[in-house]
């Protein structure tokens, strides 16, 4: 069973997704229960193979075959424990998702299909240990949400869609050199081999700032996230969720895998410009944010602020001083996973509560909203819960992951610190006056009045999204514990120099 | 003339019955264009068989038209392949165009025999009696449909344009006969050592006049095969003609015989003849990428399909070029391998958009494809994939191929060309994802129908469903192509 793991795992999105278009003509109840029989069958594949990993362990579940010979490249599939979190981070959001997309009126096989494919893609890209693979894996996710955001998006879709497919590919041609250039190199495609390949400072810079340009525009970083507040905007609930859990995570986790370990003497040499970037977009984006009068648009840039935190997280491990610099870049990276992974389940569940009241209303403007304490008291829980984890509230899932970021910070510099922790106090502000104004007050409209509370299915979605958020923030070692020996080592990787001595 | 020769020839020989039968048939009985289609179908078919069991031949020594190495087997493979796919898509394009079956169906056979004594031909003369047999049906193809003015006016500045550039080749072609005095053109690389070494081998040339008139040779040479390619100085004719031509015709001159020029290209421009050439490798350098800019950039302004897809023919055109110009086997292999994968694409689009287009009913300009997803969804997708595939977007062929050729720019230290390759791809990257934005975001138009002729509809629904599939497999498992290419080129 295990030794195919990783590829049936990838193949259950793509034969879910298959199998979704092929019953688009059948009952809608069997479209739902099938979506969602699908989904729990992912979820438990997802959990099955984090009840069997071996924390103590680097690569495992590990698939070497032969692909592409003439190249070099190989498919190689292999988990550690970064990846094993967002892996199960993929397959519990696809649930919520795939349970927000069944209460749709129509278009729901067409939606399905389109959310297990971006599960198998993002699955995917994160088992992959073959760059080129993972480059497959990572641009052809670009693809159902380009459908997605198109097809079923509010009025100005296509305008996002368009935007977010030419943003993401115009980083990731550039990744795309950078891989081949490598790869040529070395004879060989695999990550490990990228690690140890001895590159010069001036190869390395070149390289860094190609993938910089890739996972920052996903991620996305400050100059290049204008694309992420319309594909927000436009999209589909199910759609922002897998967007602002999944796909951005891609980009970190390419900051991950590529950057730090891949060319680590760039990385120090660029340190602190990506940290000042991971700062404009903190403070600055979080001002940004306050300003916004469409709830969706304000939530796509807290979730840009929080990406800052990230890069943040990633980079401030180089101004560390010398001695401490492997154990504190620990803690920082730690953070990094742990916040990638919170904000996830958090953004998500912000997306989710709102595409119901959304559903409700019919309007994303804060100022169509007021007073709804009273009459959707479940939903407005709910929605206060994720965003108190938005905001990074001890005992949320959001706290834990700033907190180490912040502390790795204030080993750095002390303005540093500062300014990220700035970040809860932002986020505070424009969240919570969020929540006042939808939540509580006066009842603008009397449409409000007329409002149902949330139904079993909606519910449960909530329900589990909460679940997560309490259970990461309560005992973040779920998380901690299987990714502990993975971090350590690529803090190791990501502080050894590899210059090329000529 | 031995039993084996005859054999050597038998696919080009079964086509040349086949077009006897095809226009005596009528003599006969009065057949059903069904019949034809049957008849057209059973020749290609036969010749592959006939193509595929003389490969079981022993090699003949004394080859003077003809070589039949691994690479001509394989050329005339893909030909008469692509013969065989075309037959649907011309049976359905008959009625619907209202072309003459009997010539449109013998023009076919003609050029595709046409194609494959060009595939093998190993002397100037067989070389360009092939290449004029190729071409003459297609300047007949445009011009079937007689009433119509566009396709006049294309056909005329077809065969003006070809008959320029076969003028341009036969030109430079005496010029290289002048100095190398032997029409093998294998016989150019061994005689460039000669010249290099010993000066002339024609005694009334000085060294130095034969060099000169070598490279005024190979330089019209490279001219005239530019021209035929529609590389960008020499590009002018092919929007019209694909303005002008119907769908299926344009689909036909566009896929096929540009494997037949890249070919002709790699048997002539070998390593040791282009260094011969002096500013060979910078002039086709520069024209690459001008026709990779220059059709990318320009196919951004178009608001007709049909020019959208002749500009971005030169992008493509222009990549391969730059594979051909760093001269090293990977190199080739890439270009041969991208322009088979380009073929098939474009042939399969311009064929799709040829069954949405019908006389009352153009499918002319970009808006034309609106919302076209929700009434042909099997064909929308065929041709989504492939605008992806051309693109170069995983998981389709595409992506595979170019990456094929960037690392063949790579291995060549090529990393500047690479880097104008991936930028001019990304000016492309518009014009492809909005057309796919085009048949799925939108609705149908209220005062817009699509043609309802649904002629061998069945068997093209199938065809272009396993056209998906081969995309598809071939982008994932490239394998299976990139392995088959290092044997046939190597």
């Amino acid at each position: 069973m295990s030794e195919y793991l990783l590829t049936s795992v990838i193949l259950h999105g793509v034969i879910a997704s298959a199998v979704m278009q092929g019953v688009s003509r059948r009952a809608l109840i069997i479209q739902k229960i099938l979506a969602i029989v699908f989904a729990f069958v992912g979820l438990s594949l997802a959990m099955y193979m984090w009840s069997r990993f071996e924390p103590s362990m680097a690569f495992q579940f590990v698939e070497n075959v032969e692909w592409i010979p003439s190249l070099g490249a190989r498919y190689h599939l292999g988990i550690d424990g970064i990846s094993l979190n967002l892996v199960v981070l993929t397959f519990w959001i696809v649930l919520a998702s795939i349970l927000m997309a069944c209460t749709e009126s129509a278009g729901i096989t067409s939606a399905c299909s389109l959310i297990f494919f971006t599960q198998a893609m993002a699955v995917g890209a994160f088992c992959a240990m073959d760059t080129l693979l993972f480059y497959l894996f990572w641009e052809s996710s670009l693809l159902p949400m380009y459908l997605f955001i198109g097809v079923f998006g509010s009025s100005a879709r296509r305008y996002a869609a368009i935007k977010y497919f030419l943003f993401t590919l115009s980083g990731s041609v550039f990744f795309l050199l950078a891989t081949l250039y490598m790869g040529v190199l070395a004879g060989d495609f695999s990550f490990s081999t990228f690690t140890q390949l001895p590159l010069s400072l001036l190869e390395q810079q070149v390289l860094f700032i190609a993938f910089t340009l890739a996972f920052a525009i996903k991620l996305p970083m400050f100059p290049f996230h204008d694309w992420l507040p319309d594909a927000h905007t436009q999209a589909p609930t199910s759609g922002s969720m897998l967007l602002a859990a999944i796909l951005l995570k891609l980009g970190g986790y390419g900051f991950m895998r590529y950057n730090l370990p891949m060319t680590p003497d760039a990385s120090l040499f660029y340190a602190p410009w990506m940290v000042i970037l991971s700062l404009i977009a903190i403070v600055f984006v979080g001002f940004v944010a306050f300003q916004q009068t469409d709830v969706k648009r304000l939530i796509a840039y807290a979730s840009i602020s929080h990406m800052g935190m990230v890069t943040l997280g990633c980079f401030v491990l180089y101004l560390q001083p010398d001695n401490v610099m492997t154990r504190i870049g620990f803690t920082g990276l730690s953070g990094v996973l742990i916040h990638m992974i919170s904000h996830g389940f958090s953004s998500a569940g912000l997306f989710c509560a709102f595409g119901m009241l959304y559903r409700r209303v019919g309007s994303r403007s804060i100022q169509d909203y007021g007073g709804l304490m009273r009459v959707l008291p479940v939903l407005s829980g709910f929605f206060f819960l994720y965003t108190m984890s938005n905001i990074g509230f001890p005992g949320t899932a959001g706290f834990v992951g700033e907190f180490f970021i912040v502390i790795a910070s204030m080993s750095a510099n002390f303005w540093v610190a500062m300014l990220a922790a700035s970040t809860m106090l932002l986020s505070a502000i424009y969240s919570l006056v969020l929540v006042k104004r939808i939540f509580y007050g006066k009842v603008v409209s009397n449409q409000l009045l007329t409002l149902f509370d949330v139904d079993f299915q909606e519910h449960l979605t909530l329900l589990i999204l909460a679940f997560l958020v309490l259970l990461i923030g309560l005992s973040p070692w779920v998380v901690m514990d299987p990714a502990e020996h993975s971090l350590r080592a690529l803090t190791m990787l990501s502080t050894h120099s590899k210059v090329r001595m000529s | 003339m031995m039993l084996d020769d005859v054999l050597m020839l038998l696919p080009e020989s079964l086509l040349a019955l086949g077009i006897v039968v095809l226009l005596l048939s009528k003599t006969f009985y009065r057949p059903r264009t069904t019949h034809y289609a049957l008849l057209c179908a059973v020749v290609y078919l036969s010749a592959l068989i006939a193509l595929m069991l003389s490969n079981r031949l022993p090699a003949e020594s004394k080859q003077i038209l003809f070589t039949f190495d691994a690479f001509s087997y394989f050329g005339r493979g893909c030909a008469l392949s692509m013969g065989i796919l075309s037959i649907p898509f011309l049976h359905s394009a008959i009625r619907r165009d209202r072309m003459p079956e009997i010539e449109t169906y013998c023009l076919c056979l003609i050029q595709s025999m046409g194609m494959l004594f060009t595939l093998m031909s190993a002397t100037w003369i067989s070389l360009i009696v092939g290449l004029e047999c190729m071409y003459l049906p297609l300047y007949a193809l445009l011009a079937t449909r007689a009433e119509d003015r566009t396709s006049q006016e294309a056909a005329c500045k077809y065969i003006i344009m070809g008959a320029f550039s076969s003028g341009l080749l036969l030109y430079g072609v005496s010029f290289l006969y002048a100095t190398v005095g032997r029409f093998e053109i294998s016989a150019l690389s061994g005689i460039v050592q000669s010249l290099t070494v010993s000066g002339s081998s024609l005694s009334w040339l000085t060294a130095y006049q034969s060099h000169v008139m070598f490279s005024i040779g190979g330089l019209l040479v490279t001219a005239a095969l530019c021209f035929k390619l529609g590389i960008v100085p020499f590009h002018f004719w092919v929007r019209d003609v694909y303005e002008g031509g119907s769908y299926t015709v344009v689909g036909i001159l566009s896929a096929t015989p540009k494997l037949v020029l890249i070919s002709v290209w790699l048997r002539i421009f070998t390593p040791a003849v282009v260094s011969y050439i002096p500013q060979w490798s910078f002039i086709t350098l520069s024209v690459g990428i001008l026709s990779m800019f220059f059709g990318n950039v320009l196919a951004l302004a178009q608001d007709r399909i049909r020019s959208l897809l002749a500009y971005s023919s030169f992008g493509h055109m222009g990549f391969v070029l730059l594979a051909l110009v760093i001269l090293s086997a990977p190199g080739n292999q890439a270009a041969v391998v991208y322009t088979i994968g380009y073929g098939l694409t474009i042939f399969i689009v311009l064929m799709s958009l040829g069954r949405i287009s019908m006389g009352s009913l153009p499918c002319h300009s970009l808006e034309d494809l609106k919302g076209l997803s929700a009434v042909r969804p099997v064909l929308s997708v065929a041709l989504a994939v492939s605008f992806l595939s051309l693109l170069g977007m995983p998981p389709f062929l595409g992506f595979m191929f170019k990456v094929n050729l960037l690392a063949a720019l790579f291995q060549a230290n090529q990393v500047g060309i690479a880097l104008a390759v991936v930028v001019a791809t990304l000016i492309g990257a518009f014009y492809y994802i909005r057309m796919i934005g085009l048949m799925f975001f939108y609705d149908v138009p209220k005062n817009r129908g699509y043609p309802v002729v649904v002629q061998s509809g069945y068997v093209i629904d199938c065809l272009l469903v396993v056209y998906i599939a081969t995309l598809l497999y071939v982008g994932l498992n490239p394998a299976v192509v990139l392995q088959l290419m290092s044997v046939i080129t190597a």
